[in-house]
């Protein structure tokens, strides 16, 4: 098949030119010897694939993760007006929050040797929250830094055991989020 | 890895690599990438074998299975760092899909334990679809040509052991996983970006859809419209797609029409690594210099300009310009989250925005003479990215020149008026498309 519009040999069974939408005439080709390669029909386009906030992949630690910081959010605003003051709340909720998630994470992590890695990454950010609650404690009178200091502390024991009974997990895992 | 950092991820040795690295650094091309990615894009871009059977799946990922130990940079998946992305290396080589859909779908870049590429299967095609950030063109035309080799070997043919691919029975090299920027990084000084904006090809986008025409045109005809100028193929190539452009642009046209041209500096450096090791050099034509450009105004406006963007001296500079900014302390020290945003303001105003389409020519692909008649040719598309909707790719098997366009955009008429401008110009030139509508299922 031949576009004689735009001059160019077409595949065998072209009907339309694709460069100019003419019809193909039925004439042989000028370059012999070449076949045509297919691609599958498609009938509709598609959607874009779904975003999902929460990722598919069903670890766990993403919910205790997520949990935790849901929580945190939930004692700081609304929980300040209802339940507590925001000094309890950040002395005493959030931390208190941290500790269960790190039990948690520390729990899982033992029973599921494929969760140790995202353990480690999990875990350092619920230390780096307490060391700020920790900091912000030492300014103002009105907090506590008691339990920001236990959430460091089962924080730390959770790495440590971690780095003793994965420790080149432990060094990738380190090595790789953190280079610079 | 060669960029030193005090921690080393595999064996330093010289030659073959002692142990997988369990991660990668980006390299230094790659970490605009993921960056860049939108929501419904990232530069994923396609390279296919089509032999002379129909692909049998089973034994294709049998291909895969025994291919992936010899490149491991390949087999990788996103993750994210405190200050940069990374690859960690995974096992999973069930890559294998049918192709049902149009080419150059977004990768799923942080689905666990997934790699940055698939294998697609369609009839007699098997294609190679692969995250910018992994490697580069030529690193996955290797790849390519070694899983067809592969598969063909498993098909009962013997292929034998070449140049052109890769050895599968010897371990990975350190050389293929280095970032060859770093290694061939030189201090400069009063290097500088200046570039202004490009003409825009705009037309009405379509979502989630790839228009892609594949011409084929002999070396010989093209050649010899080349010598009658006096200019090289990638020369001619260049001017034709600037006049196509220059057709369809609207009078006056206040900006430059400019051509990205990729060029892999393997050759020039010497290097064998597997991941990203190129750069662009861009020239074009300014349209309200001039009343009406003739193609002849545009060769003599860009002849002479690639090869002056490709000499080495040139190269080296763009190296240390994308390694200095890199490198640089304070760039390093802001957390990933933050240099995405910059990123993909780097990518879409101080890259994209700088050339009006690239068109990519991978030079002569070279096969084991056992493989050629195996087969019948090599495709390769690059897809459209949110900016720049045509896109175009050049190579050849030294007898036929292989030139596809691959846009989001229904509309044809730069394709239109490059095809017409060669074979108004004697080159014998042949048109295939994967739009339905064009081919009849008879």
């Amino acid at each position: 098949m031949r576009c004689l519009k735009c001059d160019v040999d077409l595949g065998e069974n072209y009907e339309i030119c694709p460069l100019c939408a003419s019809p193909a005439a039925d004439v042989p080709p000028v370059i012999e010897g070449i076949k045509t390669s297919e691609y599958p029909a498609i009938k509709a386009l598609r959607p874009f694939e779904k975003r999902y906030l929460i990722p598919r992949s069903k670890t766990f630690n993403h919910y205790v993760f997520l949990i935790a910081v849901l929580l945190s959010l939930l004692a700081v605003f609304p929980g300040m007006w209802l339940l507590w003051s925001g000094y309890t709340a950040l002395s005493i909720v959030i931390p208190a929050i941290c500790i269960i998630a790190e039990v948690l994470i520390f729990i899982k992590s033992l029973a599921l040797k494929t969760m140790r890695q995202n353990a480690i990454i999990y875990t350092v950010p619920l230390i780096i929250l307490n060391v700020i609650l920790t900091a912000a404690a030492a300014v103002s009178q009105q907090m506590s830094s008691l339990l920001s200091l236990a959430a460091i502390g089962c924080g730390l024991f959770l790495l440590i055991i971690l780095g003793i009974i994965e420790p080149e997990k432990f060094k990738v895992e380190f090595q790789s989020r953190f280079h610079h | 890895m060669s960029e030193n950092t005090g921690k080393p991820q595999t064996e330093e040795l010289s030659g073959a690599l002692k142990e997988i690295p369990k991660w990668l650094r980006l390299d230094t091309a790659a970490t605009i990438y993921p960056g860049a990615r939108k929501r419904n894009w990232n530069a994923t871009y396609r390279m296919a074998i089509v032999l002379k059977e129909e692909i049998d799946p089973f034994l294709l990922q049998q291909a895969v299975d025994d291919i992936a130990p010899r490149i491991p940079s390949y087999f990788v998946q996103l993750r994210s760092g405190l200050f940069w992305y990374y690859f960690e290396h995974t096992e999973n080589t069930s890559i294998v899909e049918q192709e049902d859909y149009y080419p150059c779908r977004p990768s799923k870049l942080f689905e666990l334990g997934k790699p940055l590429l698939r294998v697609l299967y369609y009839k007699r095609r098997i294609a190679l679809e692969v995250f910018h950030s992994v490697g580069d063109g030529g690193a996955t035309f290797l790849v390519l040509k070694t899983l067809a080799a592969r598969y063909l070997e498993l098909k009962g043919y013997t292929i034998e052991k070449t140049d052109e691919i890769l050895n599968i029975n010897e371990p990975p090299r350190q050389e293929e996983l280095e970032d060859a920027f770093k290694k061939h990084y030189v201090k400069m000084k009063g290097l500088k970006r200046k570039e202004e904006n490009a003409y825009q090809y705009k037309k009405k986008i379509i979502p989630n859809y790839l228009n892609v025409i594949h011409g084929m045109i002999p070396v010989s005809d093209l050649k010899a419209c080349a010598k009658d100028l006096n200019i090289t193929i990638t020369d001619y190539l260049v001017a034709a797609f600037l006049y196509a452009h220059y057709l369809n642009a609207p009078k006056p046209c206040k900006k430059p029409i400019i051509i990205s041209v990729p060029v892999s500096m393997r050759p020039y450096f010497g290097s064998s690594t597997l991941r990203n090791f190129s750069l662009y050099t861009n020239f074009g034509i300014y349209p309200d210099k001039k009343e009406n450009f003739t193609f002849e105004d545009i060769i003599s406006e860009i002849a002479g300009k690639l090869k002056e963007g490709t000499t080495k001296e040139v190269l080296q500079k763009g190296i240390s310009i994308n390694v200095k900014d890199a490198t640089n302390p304070f760039v390093r020290l802001v957390p990933s989250i933050l240099k995405r945003y910059a990123f993909r303001f780097i990518f879409y105003y101080m890259g994209e925005a700088k050339f009006t389409s690239p068109l990519t020519n991978l030079g002569i692909i070279k096969v084991p003479e056992t493989m050629k008649k195996h087969m019948d040719r090599f495709e390769v598309i690059l897809g459209a990215s949110p900016s720049v909707h045509l896109t175009c790719t050049a190579f050849s098997d030294g007898e036929m020149m292989s030139i596809t366009f691959s846009s989001d955009y229904i509309e044809t008429d730069v394709q239109r008026d490059f095809f017409r401008f060669l074979s108004g110009r004697g080159a014998r030139v042949r048109v295939e498309c994967n739009r339905e509508e064009s081919w009849s299922k008879a």
